[in-house]
């Protein structure tokens, strides 16, 4: 509760260093529609040419990329900017710092470090998951409404914890975030079509090295009542919620290793 | 002349300090040509080969495509925007104004000695890599001078391009908004991701009107054959008119942003 009414605190501070550049601030969530609007047009362009993929059609390939991009947006609010800056920090020995605070350190990176562009991810999210709910048959029972909470959380975990595993990298090697560029942007490219139409490899890959397969595919297919390769089992259609929470705690694992592993670099 | 190669070799050897990265960048590479290929085999699934106004494109053709825009890719990107909003957020352009070069000639040799060393050591490899999943089939050796021509002109319109929105950071000082626009309207309009061939009616009669096609999709319809000698010369054409204008509207914003250039301090 206390540190609640510190988070508080420190996103009114956040906010009101950003009212300063007020233009500045709705550019930063604008430029998001023009990125991931031109994408979801470029879906929106081959699916109307060649009607399917894989399969799905248009709308199930936006709800199965918009899963991706809000559960991504969701996540970097809030540990994006802590993870991104790890590296100069560690470099400049300015995470010391961070360690002589009176909390936990991961917790006082993600209060300071707020980043606003990703309203704009979440913005847009919600407006195409409208489009697509008018336009697909899901049951909004009781029971799929909780698990649609529950697998985006899973989401939304999923991607922190990778976010989280590649940030702590810079504890070992001093350049980090290229590393970073290719695990999260470069795989996640893969999670822009149904995964399915991919070589076994790479679907093997996507489930049990990397999961995010578990991020928007096996939960979509669920919601949209999609058969699966005979390649996993249907019950990893649950599986989110799990691998999430998992993920997570490896996650931290690592984080604290790091940690450990951090001597600072003298200056 | 000789000033300005100073300013390309100065660029190229700067690269390759940054050798490291290149390993990666190229997993992350050959990554984003896995996933086109595999999207447009599987768009491709139903259909041989799919009816367009450049004829009929099959399959083969679009993989050849993704491995030629992939490439391309590797050689116009340039990070002239950021170089050029540095130089006016930091007043370093002050220092600009005072030398006896051209800061746009200046900075289209470093952008080409970025892609020279880009060409050495990504391009290549990519290629090799590209080979073994994905060969890619040559053109008719006639072909070859058209598409390098063209390709040439292209580099020079993305550049112009990220030069002009540049030099707006006289006015606008988040240039990073601008770079971002920049990149979405050339993943769209150019024909990076999607040919423009699927594109519907009213979209192929837009992109007509702009530049931005001329960088990826009309050198790489030259490549694979898709126009005709004359079609190809036209193609050329336009990208030289559309380097006047462009030239032009660089030269006019230019002078507006030093006319209101103040420098503090120094």
């Amino acid at each position: 509760m206390n540190s609640l009414r510190l988070y508080a605190q420190f996103l009114s501070v956040y906010f009101k260093s950003l009212m300063e550049y007020r233009f500045s601030f709705f550019m930063d969530i604008f430029i998001q529609f023009t990125t991931y609007g031109s994408t979801y047009m470029g879906i929106w362009i081959v699916l109307t040419r060649f009607e399917s993929i894989g399969g799905w059609s248009l709308y199930e390939v936006l709800f199965l990329y918009t899963f991706n991009l809000l559960s991504y947006g969701i996540c970097s609010l809030f540990v994006w900017s802590p993870m991104r800056q790890l590296e100069w920090m560690v470099q400049r020995g300015e995470f010391d710092g961070v360690l002589v605070k009176p909390m936990n350190p991961l917790v006082h990176l993600i209060f300071r470090q707020f980043n606003q562009h990703f309203l704009g991810h979440i913005l847009l999210s919600c407006i195409v998951f409208a489009i697509c709910f008018r336009h697909l048959d899901i049951v909004w029972n009781a029971a799929n409404i909780c698990y649609f909470v529950l697998a985006l959380a899973g989401a939304t975990a999923i991607q922190a914890a990778l976010l989280i595993i590649s940030g702590s990298m810079s504890f070992w090697f001093v350049k980090s975030n290229s590393f970073t560029d290719t695990m999260i942007y470069s795989f996640r490219g893969f999670l822009d079509y149904p995964i399915s139409i991919y070589s076994k490899w790479i679907q093997i890959f996507l489930t049990f090295v990397i999961p995010y397969a578990f991020v928007n595919y096996f939960p979509s297919q669920y919601f949209l009542g999609k058969e699966g390769s005979d390649l996993f089992h249907p019950f990893f259609r649950f599986g989110t919620p799990v691998i999430g929470a998992l993920l997570m705690m490896l996650a931290l694992f690592v984080w604290r290793k790091g940690i450990d592993r951090y001597q600072g670099t003298g200056s | 002349m000789r000033l300005y190669f100073a300013f390309l070799a100065n660029e190229f050897q700067t690269n390759l300090a940054y050798k490291s990265d290149v390993f990666l960048k190229m997993l992350g590479r050959v990554m984003g040509l896995f996933v086109q290929a595999a999207l447009w085999t599987a768009l491709y699934h139903n259909t041989v080969s799919a009816e367009t106004n450049m004829g009929q494109i099959g399959l083969n053709d679009m993989i050849n495509y993704v491995v030629l825009s992939t490439c391309i890719s590797i050689m116009v990107n340039n990070n002239t925007i950021f170089q050029i909003g540095d130089k006016i957020r930091s007043g370093d352009i002050g220092l600009q104004l005072m030398k006896p070069v051209s800061l746009q000639t200046a900075m289209l040799f470093q952008a080409m000695g970025i892609n020279a060393s880009r060409l050495v050591f990504e391009l290549v490899p990519l290629v090799a890599v590209a080979a073994i999943f994905y060969p890619l089939e040559l053109p008719p050796v006639q072909v070859l001078p058209l598409f390098l021509i063209a390709l040439a002109n292209g580099f020079v319109i993305n550049f112009l391009l990220a030069y002009t929105l540049g030099l707006v950071g006289f006015w606008y000082i988040n240039i990073y908004h601008l770079s971002r626009l920049l990149t979405d309207v050339i993943k769209v309009f150019s024909g990076a991701w999607i040919p423009l061939w699927f594109f519907p009616q009213i979209l192929t009669d837009l992109s007509e009107w702009l530049p931005f096609r001329l960088i990826y999709f009309s050198p790489i319809t030259i490549y694979l054959g898709k126009t005709d000698a004359f079609d190809s010369l036209m193609i050329i054409l336009q990208q030289f008119m559309w380097i006047g204008i462009l030239v032009l509207v660089a030269k006019f914003v230019w002078h507006r942003g030093i006319s209101k250039l103040v420098i503090q301090g120094g």
